[in-house]
């Protein structure tokens, strides 16, 4: 047992599939003798090869490209794109490929890769190296987008994702990727895709999120129980395929539900919840759904990134009144 | 069997790393003036400084994550001083060389860097892009400025430069292909500085010379040292001229070394061969143009001294003004999206400001 | 004093890792001569306000920020001018060894020659990443030397990278704090500087020249890198609770936990058990519609009625958004309504029919820590607004009286014969019976239009009182059930007034209606027609009577019978033909 942060975490999961598993493969920028900017493959070269361990050239286009024509002939690649602003290249063969194969070839081809990128906000980065787009991608059929909140699930999350039968798009939330640790054991267990998480039971409210703003999420739900409302926490991790039943559920219990998320509001994966929840659980709801969300802006330069970001007063400003609305 | 087509990559090379003038070819007329290369080695000298200074606020909390373009002066000051007020820049995010010499100040690109949206409003240089994050992408819109000036008749051209690592990337060959085709003025400028973080440029490609992506476009090429600033000014200056009447599009590689880490937040000792520093450093622009200069007696001590303080003071100027910029009220974040911010947002705005006020 | 000496002081690291702190007032002027640790300006952080002690004894010449500025760590704060000996930026630099004054550019760079005092401590800054603390790996000067300002001064290892930290002076070093693998934290003292001396440049130099065999010989570092930006680092092992995950895949699995037995330590439920169960086929039983609400706190188990309004719990009904606000305006209390909606929901006529039956509010809000006082005891005197089940019957009432002409034919039915039955199902009956012989009473008028709607089939309407006023819920195709069936059918009705569960459903399309208020008191009365119907029977209390008959004076049961009818819309005769027939219907035995 070791404890691990988030990023090693996908590290562990990484090399333990790729240590039962030949056909699992791994390439990318910088991803070989670098480990990775992140150091997410860290070792992974040392351990397995160059054959199976590749800095490809700058092209992430051709980084989806090839992950789709190996991935059609049995392997399992993992490809990285180094971070989420730079997966716009690939989306043409995320959306136009990886999302359809299976559809169009009626199951002859299926296509069991995964392609994972470093998201979301929070890191004093220069720009495009902070966005959550993750709806755009949650928007196509075909496609299952995943997002660990913390190391344990990084681990059995992305161990499920690279033995999915289908095209995987798993999104790690940078700012926690070393943010805590986790004693894991690698015994190669997966954690189940399409499922929430309820991560902390309550009676009042119920607090739904993905990625980093979990820890927001957290915090807030820990004052709020200081004030005596009790809340529940969801943690959503499988964007899509969405479980809503475990959120439906846990709204009928409380009445009241809050959806965080760092991304702007518009479009995003918490419009989606919100529209599930009144459509098939209005009966249970005593107040508004409520968001707290990015602002529909550019996400600013890290000097006004503070301004941006979702801060756990918010989460507990909006509960309240959600809590208290009549 | 016939050939159809066959093609060479020429070099060109006026200095050696001593110093020394070996090129067969005649060097151009500015190489014979001692005050403009005087200026061109501030030039350098000044990157240099700023790069350092950057370097040193990032590692004392006051600055985000930087890209030095130590090594790799002469690239960017001596295609920048190529351009004129009229010609556009199209700067990649290791640009701040050419950026400089076209009139972006020093304060801008340590404003951007330290995370304002400010310093991409370039007070002198305004028709130049701000640098491209996501790689090669600054190649297309080259393209695009230098159809506006072509179907406009205007003697104007553009340069834009990328990595080498950049031009993996297919919007790097979309942008050579429709240059060529459409004869357009734009100077592409290979930076190879050798790596892509930590990519060596053995893995980027089969090509010998990355200037002959240029021929799969069927546009001109050159490779040049990029260490030389005068084989580096001088292929830009004729391609310059050659795009601004007309000529169309010309590929220059520039072959350097990258003598820094990618940025503030790289190490570049992971994956750096050993002694590939040392060696480097033996060959870089600035001392080979200094000992050029010394040669013809042109340069002492105290000349060295004197410009180095007249350029920490300049530098020092630029750090003070950025440090002193305040930084934008959270409307900020709203105010440059649309000429007229949409209703629905509107209430957000509100929000912004009354929890910044907090 | 030479006017070119200039220390600069920098905002270091309060203390808590934060990135910045505002002024608050300086305690001191510019000018003024200060001494060491003099209190020069309190500063507020996030979390307090912190007094900043001069680094240095010597004269303020700059206040960096006016009381209201924010600094950031690491920002300059205050500019001194210090005592002792000056010294001019010693510009000895070989200008040839161009590879040190890459390293060393400051050396012949600095403006203005910076000199230091006897100890001037420069304290670990935050290295840009928001870490606490960073090792040093290898110190790049030494005691004695003398600096030029940016020129590195030792490596420094952080939880990411190996970084080099330079000079913030030029001026001698006079001790360095640690050595290589000491840890230091942000804020603590890493070098204190003495006074320059002559030489400085060259001592540098030679040092620098060491220096850059650092980079290649450095050690690995074991770092946690990024490309960009800073990633924030913490050390916290945090237990992860593996039950989430268990419940997760059970709900995926379909599998039932409450018939799985743990395997795991503590007999905690692992995955392969989860796995285990379902190959056993320990599953979920069929699965709900709709996904119940259950109340997460403890409610009474009390039958709705009688539940204390206080501790109703909204969340044991349905019932939409508005539905519920609308309740809530009312001031009605959802237990007090009837549930007419779809599966069960109560409706916004649910609410209106409720309103004026309770005046409590009941809302579910959390325990709130406060006392709980007793309920206040209403007494008013004041008129009540007529509203739900009795306004509709003042309306409808109202109604019928300004349309409908009645007309009432009395009669008496010998019920002698009869051995103990239902009354209820066989007025019904003798409805049926009736409305087959004369289906003229089992019509709707419409007295606009002058159209009437003769009904096949007889729903009848029967009037019952409760609590909340007078319902005439309906015995649908009366004339298809038997009385069996009827009589169901009237004990359902009965248990949904009583359950607040009537439907609209329930209470429409009647043909015809009964009112039987004998059983209550009343022999004959005069019931009001309730259009479009034309007719309504009222059956009056059962009495004895001796009656002459042909056999002599006989004891005779006998039930009073009272019809009114809607003279537009029937005849005298029709209306006494109808009567006749339930008369007939009536006394025969069952």
């Amino acid at each position: 047992m070791a404890a691990i942060t988030l990023i090693e975490a996908v590290n562990m999961a990484i090399a333990h599939e790729m240590g039962v598993d030949k056909e699992v493969v791994v390439f990318g920028e910088d991803v070989g003798i670098n480990g990775g900017v992140f150091r997410a493959t860290d070792g992974l070269q040392e351990k397995f090869g160059e054959e199976r361990v590749i800095d490809t050239p700058l092209a992430e286009a051709m980084i989806a490209g090839i992950a789709i024509g190996m991935a059609a002939q049995g392997m399992k690649p993992i490809a990285e794109i180094q971070f989420m602003g730079f997966i716009f290249p690939a989306a043409d063969h995320i959306i136009s490929h990886c999302a359809r194969m299976r559809n169009r070839t009626r199951g002859r081809l299926t296509l069991p890769m995964v392609i994972r990128a470093p998201f979301g906000g929070g890191i004093h980065a220069p720009e495009n190296h902070s966005e959550s787009t993750e709806a755009i991608f949650a928007h196509i059929p075909g496609l299952k987008v995943v997002i660990p909140s913390n190391p344990s699930r990084a681990y059995g999350l992305m161990l499920a994702a690279i033995r999915d039968p289908d095209p995987v798009i798993f999104l790690e939330p940078k700012r926690v990727y070393r943010i805590e640790k986790h004693e894991i054991e690698d015994n190669g267990e997966d954690y189940p895709l399409g499922m929430c998480f309820v991560d902390r039971e309550g009676s009042d409210i119920t607090l739904v999120s993905w990625g980093a703003m979990l820890h927001e999420t957290k915090q807030a739900a820990e004052k709020l129980a200081a004030e005596g409302i009790s809340a529940e926490v969801i943690d959503v991790a499988t964007v899509s395929p969405l479980d809503i039943d475990t959120i439906l559920e846990s709204v009928a219990k409380t009445g009241r539900v809050c959806i965080v998320q760092e991304a702007p509001k518009a479009g995003a994966l918490g419009s989606e919840i919100a529209a599930e929840i009144a459509e098939k659980q209005i009966m249970s709801l005593l107040a508004p759904i409520g968001r707290v969300s990015g602002y529909d802006t550019v996400i600013p330069y890290y000097r006004l990134e503070k301004q941006f970001m979702p801060k756990v007063q918010h989460i507990i400003d909006e509960a309240k009144r959600l809590v208290e609305y009549r | 069997m016939t050939t159809v087509a066959r093609f060479e990559i020429k070099y060109l090379q006026f200095m050696d790393e001593k110093g020394t003038f070996i090129s067969n070819d005649v060097p151009p007329a500015f190489a014979r003036d001692i005050d403009t290369l005087k200026q061109l080695y501030r030039d350098m000298n000044l990157i240099r400084t700023l790069d350092q200074k950057a370097y040193a606020l990032q590692r004392t909390g006051k600055m985000g994550t930087y890209p030095a373009a130590t090594g790799q002066e002469a690239i960017g000051v001596g295609f920048g001083s190529a351009m004129t007020e009229d010609d556009v820049l199209v700067p990649y995010y290791r640009g701040q060389a050419s950026m400089v010499q076209h009139g972006v100040k020093m304060e801008e690109v340590l404003l951007y860097w330290g995370g304002y949206e400010a310093g991409c409003d370039y007070q002198v240089a305004k028709q130049d892009f701000p640098i491209a994050v996501p790689i090669a992408t600054q190649s297309l819109h080259a393209t695009g400025v230098a159809k506006a000036m072509q179907m406009r008749g205007e003697k104007r051209c553009v340069f834009t430069e990328i990595g080498e690592g950049g031009t993996s990337q297919g919007d790097f060959y979309e942008a050579l292909n429709v240059a060529g085709i459409w004869n357009l003025g734009v100077v592409f400028i290979i930076n190879n500085n050798q790596w892509a973080i930590s990519v060596p440029s053995k893995l980027q490609t089969n090509c010998e010379t990355y200037a002959q992506k240029a021929i799969a476009a069927g546009v001109d090429c050159i490779q040049v040292d990029g260490n030389d600033i005068v084989a580096v000014k001088a292929a830009s200056e004729t391609a310059a001229d050659k795009a601004r009447n007309g000529g169309g599009p010309t590929v220059i590689e520039c072959i350097s070394l990258r003598l820094c880490d990618h940025t503030t937040a790289d190490d570049a000792t992971r994956y750096r061969p050993e002694g590939e520093l040392d060696d480097g450093w033996k060959k870089e622009p600035i001392i080979r143009l200094q000992k050029y200069l010394k040669s013809k007696k042109a340069w002492s001590a105290e000349d060295e001294n004197q410009m180095q303080k007249e350029l920490a003071a300049e530098v020092q100027q630029a750090v003070d003004n950025y440090l002193n910029t305040p930084i934008d009220p959270p409307e900020a974040m709203f105010d440059y999206l649309y000429e007229e911010l949409p209703e629905r947002t509107l209430a957000q705005r509100e929000l912004a400001i009354a929890r910044g006020a907090k | 004093m030479n006017t070119e000496s200039k220390k600069i002081f920098n905002l270091p690291d309060l203390g808590e890792g934060l990135p910045d702190a505002e002024i608050v007032r300086w305690l001191v002027k510019e000018g003024e001569v200060v001494a060491l640790d003099q209190p020069m300006v309190e500063m507020e952080t996030a979390k307090a306000v912190v007094e900043v002690p001069s680094p240095y004894k010597g004269t303020i010449t700059k206040l960096c920020g006016k009381a209201g500025d924010v600094i950031e760590v690491g920002a300059i704060l205050v500019e001194f001018d210090g005592e002792g000996e000056n010294q001019e930026a010693a510009t000895a630099t070989p200008a040839s060894e161009v590879t040190e004054a890459v390293q060393q550019t400051a050396a012949t760079e600095s403006p203005a020659s910076e000199t230091s005092q006897v100890s001037d401590v420069f304290n670990l800054p935050d290295l840009g990443e928001g870490l606490p603390d960073a090792e040093i790996v290898r110190w790049l000067v030494a005691e004695g030397d003398v600096l030029a300002l940016d020129q590195p001064m030792v490596e420094m290892e952080t939880a990411k990278a190996v970084v080099e930290v330079p000079s913030p002076f030029a001026a001698k070093v006079a001790k360095l704090h640690g050595q290589a693998g000491d840890v230091i934290e942000v804020g603590a003292a890493l070098v204190s500087f003495g006074e320059s001396g002559p030489g400085s440049v060259a001592a540098a130099s030679a040092v620098d020249k060491d220096s850059e065999a650092v980079t290649e010989s450095a050690a690995k570092p074991a770092d946690a890198a990024t490309v960009v930006g800073a990633v924030q680092v913490g050390h916290q092992v945090v237990v992860e609770s593996a039950s989430a995950v268990i419940k997760a895949l059970a709900k995926k699995l379909k599998v039932d936990l409450s018939q799985v037995s743990g395997s795991g330590v503590e007999g905690k439920i692992t995955q392969a058990d989860v796995k285990q169960a379902k190959k056993d086929g320990k599953l979920i039983g069929t699965k709900t519609e709709t996904i119940v609400a259950k109340s997460a706190r403890d409610v009474s188990s009390a039958p709705i009625a009688s539940q204390s309004l206080a501790n109703e719990n909204p969340l044991d009904f349905k019932a939409s958004p508005a539905v519920r606000a609308h309740a809530l305006r009312l001031g009605v209390a959802l237990s007090q309504c009837q549930q007419s909606g779809k599966k069960g929901s109560i409706t916004k006529a649910d609410v209106d029919l409720a309103v004026g039956s309770t005046t409590s509010v009941a809302v579910k809000s959390p325990v709130v820590a406060s006392s709980a006082g007793l309920p206040t005891v209403q007494v008013s005197v004041e008129p009540q607004t007529v509203r739900g089940v009795r306004r509709a019957m003042a309306m409808g009432m109202a109604k019928a009286h300004a349309t409908v002409v009645p007309t009432t034919l009395v009669e008496d039915a010998d019920i002698t014969n009869w051995p103990k039955q239902d009354s209820l199902a066989r007025y019904v009956r003798a409805l049926v019976f009736a409305s087959k012989i004369e289906p003229a009473l089992n019509c709707w008028f419409d007295g606009e239009k002058f159209e009437r709607l003769i009904h096949p089939n007889v729903h009848v309407g029967i009037a019952i009182d409760s609590p909340d006023g007078l319902y005439v819920p309906v015995v649908h195709d009366a004339d298809k059930k038997d009385a069996g069936q009827i009589r169901a059918r009237v004990q359902e009705l009965r248990h949904k007034i009583e359950n607040k569960g009537l439907k609209q459903d329930d209470q429409q399309g009647a043909t015809v209606t009964l009112s039987n208020f004998g059983s209550i008191a009343g022999r004959y009365g005069s019931p009001v027609v309730s259009p479009p119907q034309v007719a309504i029977l009222g059956t009056g209390r059962f009495r004895s009577e001796l009656k002459l008959t042909s056999k002599g004076i006989e004891n005779r049961k006998m039930l009073p019978l009272s019809l009114t009818f809607d003279h537009r819309a029937c005849t005298g005769g029709e209306a006494a033909r109808f009567l006749a027939a339930i008369i007939e219907d009536l006394q025969k035995a069952v």
